[in-house]
Order: structure tokens, then C-alpha cells, then sequence
């Protein structure tokens, strides 16, 4: 893992190892399917220098409208997990819906394979609670349907 | 919190901060660049053998929680910051005040002294920045203790 690619590499196979299917976008960055939500595992280096961090997102909510309501139960539940804070951030072209996310940044010098894939499992597992109440308290879409039963 | 995390993380850190005033129950008080303290934690989750250190920065206390301040709140949840999160800590015996603090949680049995010391130097910053913003917007008061 001395190299940025090789360190991407590596962490892409502890994942692959738990995740069935999952695939690369254009920028590079893994990415698959959680329930309703869709993650994404980002590598980078924010320090310009050889230490990078593994940034776990999952994208809960789409075209959600911003409201007051809204603004506020992002304030309470903002720090609900120990892994994972929720966010609202504006589509790009547009200051009236936005999409939900949840994320959580790790070194990943030293990063044990057990400590990913555990912090992995949290926000996948979280992002599908989020996902529900947002979109019945607040609406928008999902990136993907619910699965049945949810 | 194990004796082993603690003392390893001493170690990383006494080079730094001189010794740590570590606390029983709470982990070690650290100055940190806003005039508060930073708290370490280190704990483990779930069923796994890793012990995670919980890295907790505080920006303000006692900050009244309006309809502003939580837009402002949510605003941050999406700032561009590398480490880290902004959490709203309510009092429990006041109600609608609450803390201000950065927080962020990862596995440091590995980590090097320069990385440790990037973490709480980048969560640190942004206590500060924050803090700046909530005493000067909101009138918070700058923290003394946790």
C-alpha cells in the first residue's frame, strides 16, 4: 500500500471481499448499492503528501426540498451515529432540493481491514432508517426503490 | 478504554503536549488551538478487536439553539472539512442550550505520531473556526472545561 494507486487497490479488495457487487466510476471511486442508498468509497490525499483518508458515503435522499423542518431535523440528527454524520447539500443547479448524505473519514494509514469493513457496515446499515424518514417526512426520491418489506 | 491505547497514544503524544492529564472515566485533556480542550477517548464497537479513539473538540458551550443557529448547524454538516463532524450537545438541565464540538471516531492502533497529530490539529482548526463564528453570530461563550 506505498503508492496511492496501490492503496486504493488494496482497500477496494477488502471491500469487494463483503460486497458482492460493486463497480468504478469515472473519477475512480468504488460504488454500489445499499437498500435504498448508494455508497461510495473515495480515496484521497487532502494533505498533499503520502497520508490518505477513506472517505465511506452513502447517498440516503435525492431532489429533497429544503424547508425549515428539514433544516432543523438535520440539526438534531446530524449527530445521531457514532459513524456517519448526516448532511443536506443543494443540487448544483438548484437552491430549492437537495440530496441527503451520510459520511464518515478515516486515516487510512494502518487501517485494519476489520475497522473498514466494520464503519462499512454502519452506514450501510444507518443510511436505511435515514433514507425512510426522510423521504416520508420530507419527500424527494431515492437512488434506488426500497426493497420490499421496507 | 484499555491500558495498552493508553498508553500508546501518551506515547505518540507526549513529544507534542507533554504528558497527558489523563482522567479516569474520560480520557485525556488536551489544549487544543481554540482556548478549550480536546478529549480522547479510546473504546471498541461492535463484535471487531479494534479499538476505535473517539477525538472530541469543543467550539462553544452554551450557545441558545434558535432557528438561525440550526441553519447555520446544518450548514456546516457539509462544510468541505477532511476530519470530522460538528455535533450540537444540548444541556439537559437547560433547556435549549447546547455545546458546539467537532468529533470524529477511527482505528489508531496503527497510526503514526504525524498523523495523530494531523487528526487533532485538523479538528482542532475547526473548532476554532467555528467557535469564532458561534461567540461572534450567536454569542456563545468560549469554553474553559468540557
Amino acid at each position: 500500500m506505498s503508492t496511492p494507486a496501490g492503496m486504493r487497490e488494496a482497500i477496494y479488495e477488502v471491500i469487494r471481499a463483503e460486497v458482492p457487487h460493486t463497480g468504478v466510476d469515472d473519477d475512480g471511486d468504488l460504488h454500489f448499492r445499499s437498500g435504498p442508498a448508494h455508497m461510495w468509497i473515495l480515496v484521497r490525499a487532502p494533505w498533499n503528501d503520502e497520508r490518505h483518508i477513506v472517505d465511506v458515503q452513502a447517498v440516503c435522499n435525492l431532489e429533497v426540498p429544503a424547508s425549515r423542518e428539514l433544516i432543523t431535523w438535520i440539526a438534531d440528527h446530524a449527530n445521531s451515529y457514532m459513524f456517519g454524520q448526516v448532511s443536506y447539500r443543494f443540487d448544483s443547479n438548484s437552491n430549492e432540493v437537495g440530496r441527503i448524505c451520510m459520511s464518515h473519514r478515516l486515516l487510512a494509514e494502518g487501517l485494519a481491514d476489520e475497522a473498514l469493513i466494520m464503519v462499512v457496515r454502519a452506514l450501510a446499515t444507518t443510511s436505511r432508517p435515514v433514507s425512510l424518514e426522510v423521504h416520508e417526512r420530507f419527500g424527494g426520491d431515492t437512488w434506488h426503490p426500497f426493497p420490499e418489506g421496507e | 478504554m484499555s491500558t495498552s491505547a493508553i498508553e500508546r497514544l501518551a506515547h505518540l503524544l507526549g513529544p507534542s503536549y507533554g504528558v497527558p492529564d489523563y482522567v479516569p472515566d474520560w480520557g485525556f485533556r488536551l489544549p487544543d488551538p481554540w482556548p478549550a480542550v480536546m478529549r480522547i477517548d479510546v473504546t471498541t464497537f461492535g463484535q471487531i478487536d479494534v479499538e476505535f479513539a473517539v477525538i472530541r473538540a469543543l467550539a462553544t458551550t452554551r450557545v441558545q439553539v434558535t432557528p438561525e443557529l440550526l441553519t447555520w448547524f446544518a450548514g456546516r454538516t457539509n462544510a468541505p472539512v477532511h476530519l470530522g463532524a460538528h455535533r450540537l450537545w444540548p444541556y439537559p438541565e437547560e433547556q435549549g442550550y447546547a455545546r458546539v464540538l467537532i468529533s470524529w471516531a477511527g482505528p489508531v492502533h496503527e497510526i503514526s505520531r504525524a498523523s495523530l497529530e494531523a487528526v487533532l490539529q485538523n479538528i482542532g482548526q475547526q473548532a476554532k473556526n467555528s467557535g469564532i463564528q458561534l461567540v461572534q453570530i450567536f454569542g456563545a461563550q468560549v469554553p474553559s472545561d468540557y
